[in-house]
């Protein structure tokens, strides 16, 4: 058991008590297994393997590029915040004092919740203050070293957008570390709020998984656009719930592997109030030997008269080694409701190859064209400007890398 | 030009094209009429290397150059161009990157440099006219929403940029009205230079009142049965095609 001395951590602070409550939860129920629903396609096994050593007690070294233009932004290396530029009417919050901590993300959610509850120290809370448009974007960077010793990195982060006011955060996770990051992101979505949350992990040797838990209130809205680009094991679970008459969450991705990828995006929206919508729209597209997984279920409760859910996953094997699982899930309590889900998965359209060779297009080139265009078509729903420009950037160096 | 000799083609392992014989000289247009299954669509489809089509016998040399040797592109950038029945749709690709894309493809072959965005712009406008069609179309998805005359006209805009050395029209009447099949009619006629061949397959004679070919052939059960001038077009659409076939067997 040495291996997993990680899953042992527990710091002596303020939040003592519910770190010793959260282990006890993680050694009830052990890291989930392929029986577990959620879990039915992903292995944790490789992270079990891995020999990850405990956080370290202060940053490595890191290179990352790309944040020259970035007035606003929070850096995390190794789980320790290393730099902060804030925009007007955004503060922090020291989350040993947030009464909310565990609130939509309690340790019983899964064993990853628990451990990072039980051991996370310096994450953060960003606080929007009410009626607070805040237009240039907030960019969290959270990068691993790629020390002699990979580590297990618990990072804990809590968003607040109170009542009417309105943010956009790209989180951006930069290739080229090692070890595991494990994620839980808390997000409160005040009435009339507007949160706007890219996600971008660029994949590579080391493991992601996230616990995304959002809490939407009356007319308020959650815009997720979440990318997955390759990955050893990239998981991004998101929950939201639609708590307050006229809520809306907005959910899109792109999950994009190659080689022996694994990347999973799990998905639960719950419909508690009268007229809320919500919609899904994730892409796959894989190649060699990768695995991609959508779960995206919709549960409507019997308060949510008059809602809507949308859903659909298209996905594209470009190899016959590659492999997509695709769940949509539907639990509705009530009639009155509408949600549809369509959920695909094909090869490029042949007649459409043809038709460009026969313009001249060498065959490689059109199906880097067709490629490239089912993938950017997902990212139509950023704004037109800097953040579709990131985003498209992000998926067309991803296309190129051999 | 182009040359087909004894040529047989199947597709899932079922013979259509029966040894088809057919020169097509420099500049001439050529009809090539009949019924439906006869193979019309087969040929097309041979002539610029669909993956689906294997020929089984016969040779086609297209300007000294062994045809079927060359993959579609190639082909493409040796100046086939086929105008599709069912030209398809491509989300996400606009009509203007996409025929940029070619354009260049076929330039770099030729030996002429690379067009950039504001010069494609500006023969693209120029070329818009021949077949009437409007810019804004340049700028959506590629057919994508496209009326039926839309997509044809799209297909001859096509023609009109690329400049190839043949050009086959496949059905190019199927699906328009009498404004749009005069519109595209006019676009190909523009199109007919002293250099340039044309095959247009139809199994009507309509289109050929519009655009009035050099010879007529008449395709049935995958062989060229009877040839003529452009008279016999009239004489099919007064007669039938079970008038030719009484003659075949005669």
């Amino acid at each position: 058991m040495s291996g997993l001395a990680w899953t042992r951590v527990v710091p002596q602070d303020a939040l003592s008590a519910a770190r010793a409550q959260a282990l006890a939860t993680f050694d009830a129920v052990g890291f989930p297994t392929r029986k577990d629903e959620d879990w039915k396609y992903t292995s944790v096994k490789p992270i079990l393997d891995a020999e990850l050593a405990p956080q370290g007690d202060a940053p490595g070294e890191v290179f990352f590029s790309g944040l020259a233009d970035t007035p606003y932004r929070l850096i995390f290396v190794d789980g320790h915040l290393v730099d902060e530029a804030l925009p007007e009417g955004v503060r922090l919050v020291p989350l040993g004092e947030e009464p909310r901590l565990g609130a939509l993300a309690p340790a019983e959610a899964s064993a990853f919740v628990a451990l990072n509850t039980a051991s996370f120290v310096g994450g953060v809370g960003i606080v929007v203050r009410r009626n607070a448009t805040v237009t240039e974007p907030l960019v969290v960077v959270s990068a691993l070293s790629d020390g002699e010793t990979a580590q297990s990195v618990p990072l804990r982060l809590m968003v607040v957008v109170e009542d009417g006011a309105e943010l956009t955060l790209v989180e951006q996770h930069p290739a080229g570390g090692a070890g595991l990051l494990n994620l839980v992101t808390e997000v409160f979505v005040g009435e009339n709020a507007q949160l706007r949350h890219l996600k971008v992990v660029e994949g590579d040797e080391a493991f992601h998984v996230a616990h995304i838990a959002a809490s939407v209130a009356r007319v308020g809205r959650y815009l997720l656009h979440s990318l997955a680009l390759s990955g050893a094991l990239t998981r991004t679970s998101i929950r939201v719930e639609l708590v307050g008459e006229g809520a809306e969450a907005d959910l899109s991705g792109l999950f994009l592997g190659r080689d022996d990828d694994r990347l999973d995006h799990t998905l639960h929206i719950t419909h508690d109030a009268p007229r809320t919508r919500s919609n899904q729209r994730f892409k796959g597209i894989l190649d060699g030997q990768a695995q991609g997984v959508f779960t995206g279920m919709v549960q409507m409760k019997p308060g949510a008269t008059g809602a809507d859910a949308q859903q659909k996953n298209p996905n594209l094997l470009l190899s016959q080694g590659a492999v997509v699982h695709t769940r949509p899930q539907l639990l509705i309590d009530h009639d009155d409701i509408s949600a549809s889900h369509g959920a695909t998965v094909g090869q490029l359209d042949e007649a459409a190859l043809f038709y460009a060779r026969q313009r001249g297009i060498d065959a490689d080139a059109a199906q880097r064209m067709l490629t490239r265009a089912f993938a950017l078509d997902v990212l139509e729903t950023l704004p037109e400007g800097s953040l579709r420009d990131l985003a498209t950037a992000q998926v067309e160096s991803w296309m190129e890398t051999p | 030009m182009l040359s087909i000799k004894g040529l047989h083609a199947s597709v899932d392992g079922k013979e259509i094209l029966r040894g088809i014989d057919l020169e097509i000289g420099a500049g001439e247009v050529h009809a090539v009429m009949g019924p439906n299954g006869s193979g019309k669509s087969t040929l097309s489809n041979v002539l610029t290397g669909h993956p689906a089509y294997k020929v089984t016998a016969g040779s086609v040399t297209f300007q000294g150059k062994d045809l079927l040797a060359l993959s579609p592109e190639e082909r493409a950038r040796e100046g086939v161009f086929l105008s599709f029945q069912y030209p398809v749709e491509i989300p996400g690709v606009s009509t203007a990157y996409f025929l940029k894309e070619a354009l260049n493809a076929v330039r770099v072959h030729r030996g002429l440099p690379r067009m950039d965005a504001f010069d494609f712009l500006k023969l693209a406008r120029e070329r818009l006219k021949v077949v009437g069609m409007k810019e804004e179309l340049l700028h959506r998805n590629l057919n994508q929403g496209f009326s039926g005359g839309e997509k044809k006209r799209n297909e001859i805009f096509q023609m009109a940029m690329l400049e190839p050395t043949l050009g086959l029209l496949d059905e190019t009447d199927s699906g328009l009205d009498i404004d749009a099949l005069k519109a595209v009619a006019d676009g190909v006629n523009a199109l007919r230079t002293e250099g340039r061949s044309l095959i247009v397959i139809t199994h009507y004679q309509r289109l050929l009142d519009y655009i009035v070919p050099d010879f007529t052939h008449v395709l049935m059960k995958g062989q060229v049965v009877m040839s003529g001038g452009k008279e016999l077009a009239l004489e099919l659409e007064d007669r039938g095609y079970a008038w030719v076939e009484e003659q075949v067997n005669a």
